[in-house]
């Protein structure tokens, strides 16, 4: 992977998806498509300069993207279809409604999804948020992946076993059965991994070793981020 | 004269389905003392290991130090018994590696410069300090296993016990493992079908099947005894045969 042109530091990219998020929902973007595109502009900008810019990043944003754009037609399509009579009222509504959830899941891949997680919910810790709340984020985080792992070796177990297709009933039964086997896997596995936590005298708060210091470059960045979404907003 | 570290007196469990995993155990473990636990799958090896910390309760007594395991003192013992799991998936539970070895400091030691020192030093013990910032599931299982050993020695526990600390790794891992075990001088208790494990590092070893203790001994009594290991789903270590060997060709 690159190095990105420019490391933010966790707490920044954490009040800048907040300045992000705080301009999208406080704009009505039918009546300013002007603005929608110049904050994309300024979210792609953002994306240049702070993504590890490897292929799957590039891959993963235009997938979204893709997602994204499918969602409007879709949108736009249901719309027509249900309420023609209120189809530009409608429509417009609908729009909105696209555009901010567009620049919101944008803004959330920019600053949450491209960089490193891990040092994220260290950023969260720094802000003191509830410890609960960072306890459900770690484990999320951390497991997410081993279930992915779990689901795919099963997946894997189940096709090298079929040499042909059986008819539907049978292969929603057998779904079922695997379904049956993932939870209960998912089940135990969560019975030995508290075990573990209460071994090592879990007491419900999770700490973290910092390794990361606000820098002028920070700073600066999120001077200039907010300067121009201020801009964006108000002009 | 050595403390008794761990004492089983008359230990039965029985899980919640009826059955019953654990029948009427009793041994003890001197300080400095190398155990091995060994035995076929569904021994209960496992579940007595979780007796030791708390984590399950069966009728009978544990103690550690001379101090009976019981609720009112389970932050005591958690303290002074380190249990390292089976499988590394289940012990590491923090976004990175350092986070992981630095978790249980935190109720400990109030200084964070403190905790950032002993964490560096126990990885670089244990040759990981490459790993410090990696997140777990980037790790290979071996790499895995000795991170979990390292969340467990940080908190220098007076006691280390391991469950099936060489299934699933490599020969050099495993070789690394055993060595560090030999070096040690904390009061271990390993767990293991891997007997060859079990006759280089153990000084005493328990044979279990079926919940059951069916001997106690030294390893050459129980390694060397053919016929009561194969009627338990045990083999005679490869390395009994070649001290033997080595023995009578002088």
């Amino acid at each position: 992977m690159k190095k990105p042109l420019f490391s933010l530091d966790p707490r920044v990219r954490i009040i800048c998806l907040a300045v992000s998020l705080t301009f999208v929902l406080s704009t009505f973007f039918p009546h300013a498509f002007w603005k929608f595109g110049l904050f994309l502009l300024c979210l792609l900008a953002v994306f240049y300069l702070i993504s590890p810019k490897s292929a799957r990043s590039l891959r993963n944003f235009l997938r979204l993207s893709l997602f994204l754009i499918s969602l409007l037609f879709f949108l736009v399509a249901v719309t027509l279809i249900f309420s023609p009579e209120n189809f530009r009222n409608r429509l417009v509504s609908s729009l909105d409604l696209t555009m901010k959830a567009f620049l919101v899941s944008v803004s959330i891949f920019v600053f949450i999804l491209d960089g490193d997680f891990a040092d994220l919910i260290k950023g969260f810790y720094l802000f003191h948020l509830p410890s609960g709340f960072l306890a459900m984020l770690t484990f999320a985080y951390r497991y997410f992946i081993l279930l992915q792992e779990e689901f795919l070796s099963i997946f894997r177990a189940r096709i090298s076993r079929t040499i042909k297709r059986r008819p539907l009933l049978e292969e929603m039964k057998i779904t079922g059965s695997i379904l049956n086997q993932y939870f209960l896997r998912l089940f135990e596995r969560g019975e030995r991994i508290y075990a573990a936590l209460l071994s090592r005298e879990f007491q419900g708060r999770l700490d973290f070793l910092i390794n990361f210091k606000l820098r002028k470059s920070d700073y600066l960045f999120l001077l200039l981020f907010s300067s121009v979404v201020a801009a964006i907003k108000f002009i | 004269m050595k403390r008794v570290a761990l004492e089983v007196n008359h230990l039965s469990y029985t899980f919640p389905d009826g059955t019953l995993a654990l029948r009427d155990i009793s041994f003890s473990v001197k300080e400095g003392e190398k155990l091995m636990i060994i035995g076929p799958n569904g021994a209960g090896k496992s579940t007595l290991l979780l007796n030791f910390n708390g984590l399950l309760s069966g009728k009978g007594e544990v103690k550690i130090y001379g101090e009976p395991v019981t609720k009112k003192k389970l932050k005591k013992i958690r303290s002074q018994v380190g249990l390292v799991f089976q499988n590394p998936e289940d012990q590491l539970f923090m976004p990175k590696v350092m986070d992981d070895v630095a978790f249980g400091l935190f109720d400990r030691v109030a200084n964070r410069e403190e905790i950032e020192s002993k964490v560096k030093k126990v990885l670089r013990d244990l040759g990981l300090e490459s790993l410090a910032e990696k997140s777990p599931h980037q790790l290979s299982l071996g790499e895995k296993k000795k991170v979990s050993l390292a969340t467990v020695l940080v908190l220098e526990p007076e006691i280390l016990i391991l469950d099936e600390p060489t299934s699933g790794i490599d020969p050099s891992c495993r070789r690394w493992l055993i060595n560090y075990l030999e070096k040690t001088d904390r009061t271990t208790v390993v767990a293991t079908h891997d007997l060859d494990l079990a006759w280089e590092v153990g000084q005493r070893m328990i044979i279990m099947d079926k919940g059951e203790i069916l001997a106690q001994g030294t390893k050459e009594e129980i390694l060397g005894n053919k016929d009561l290991l194969e009627q338990h789903g045990l083999e005679v270590p490869l390395l009994y045969f070649l001290e033997k060997f080595n023995a009578r060709s002088g």
